[in-house]
């Protein structure tokens, strides 16, 4: 098919007049629309110069994370949960408590021990959920582990 | 009879050779090459957006992405963007990779948001066109068409391409591109008679 006995010149075609300039003016007005400061922001924004690599903006909805905080709060329940498990139900009387490690936990243990003998450390690996005088198990191995330069 | 070079560009933006060069100069660094890329296509490219999304916020965030990308390119590396006098067909092609992007986007929160393909016909507090209101009724006629033919009137239009530059952009042959756009304004007007028989 021939194009040029397809197509109309459209300057030429009266019928279509009216909407071309229709179609003239409203993009017209749209591009009219931004306020003065448009082209500046986008320069300012996205200039090749800038340092590093210019990324384009990534518009994220607040529907595309909506799951994020449930399921960071479903995990966090979870590890409470598998770490308190691990301790038996609190006895009456004593508030502390003794934790049932496990085999390859004791030999954390003594590893840690021995970094705190050399320390002229005592650890005390019973810990307690109620008290506030006593360290979590957690924050004497962090204790420790930072008197030697922090954790591999 | 086919439009002349002259007639066929109503943008008439610098010639091939400046644009090269005005675009090798803000690949380089210069901020005053940059800002004149930035007058010359930054209202066309929102335009399209704004007529696709009819959101002026989301326009903007779309300009300022495809510009973006613009200067990443142009940064360059071996994906960086070469001059080969098609600058303004790979431009638009960014832009509406990102508006059918954002449409697409939107059509999957329909939900959330106005569905894409029913934006036009939504209507809105619009100023009137040389006195009249005739910018809803044009708004949802344009939104009635098919994509295709709605990207080569936007393109023409509010990106005031020429139809060479339409053709060489959707990698179809000028003659398809001109038919396409004729048969877009007989859809237009047809369809704004009949919302002016309507009201009559």
């Amino acid at each position: 098919m021939n194009a040029e006995h397809i197509h109309p010149d459209y300057h030429d075609d009266p019928e279509l007049r009216s909407t071309v300039e229709g179609l003239d003016a409203l993009a017209l007005s749209e591009r009219d629309e931004p306020d003065e400061g448009f082209e500046s922001r986008i320069a300012s924004a996205t200039r090749p110069g800038v340092v590093g690599s210019v990324t384009p903006p990534t518009r994220r909805h607040p529907m595309s994370t909506w799951w994020a905080v449930p399921v960071a709060a479903c995990v966090l329940v979870g590890v409470v949960g598998l770490w308190l498990a691990r301790s038996s139900p609190p006895a009456a009387g004593p508030k502390t408590t003794s934790v049932a490690w496990s085999e390859s936990d004791v030999d954390d243990l003594l590893f840690i021990d021995g970094l705190a003998q050399d320390q002229a450390l005592v650890i005390d690996t019973s810990y307690t959920t109620d008290s506030a005088d006593h360290q979590t198990a957690d924050e004497l191995l962090f204790d420790v582990l930072g008197n030697e330069g922090g954790a591999s | 009879m086919r439009p002349t070079a002259a007639e066929d560009n109503p943008a008439r933006p610098p010639g091939a050779d400046r644009l090269g060069a005005l675009v090798a100069e803000a690949a380089s660094g210069d901020e005053s090459a940059w800002e004149s890329i930035v007058s010359l296509y930054g209202r066309r490219i929102y335009a399209m957006a704004k007529s696709r999304l009819r959101d002026a916020e989301s326009a903007e965030e779309i300009t300022q992405s495809v510009f973006a990308t613009l200067a990443e390119r142009l940064r360059g590396g071996d994906t960086g963007y070469e001059e080969r006098g098609q600058f303004e067909p790979w431009l638009f092609r960014i832009t509406m990779n990102r508006v059918r992007d954002e449409g697409r986007r939107r059509q999957r929160r329909a939900a959330d948001t106005i569905p894409f393909q029913h934006a036009a016909s939504v209507p809105a507090a619009e100023p009137a066109l040389d006195g009249e209101d005739r910018v809803g009724p044009l708004r949802e006629a344009l939104g009635r068409l098919d994509d295709r033919d709605r990207e080569v009137v936007e393109l023409r239009h509010h990106g005031q391409m020429s139809f060479n530059q339409i053709a060489e952009l959707l990698d179809e042959p000028l003659g398809t591109v001109l038919a396409r756009h004729h048969r877009a304004l007989k859809k237009i007007k047809k369809e704004l008679e009949r919302v002016e028989a309507s009201r009559s």
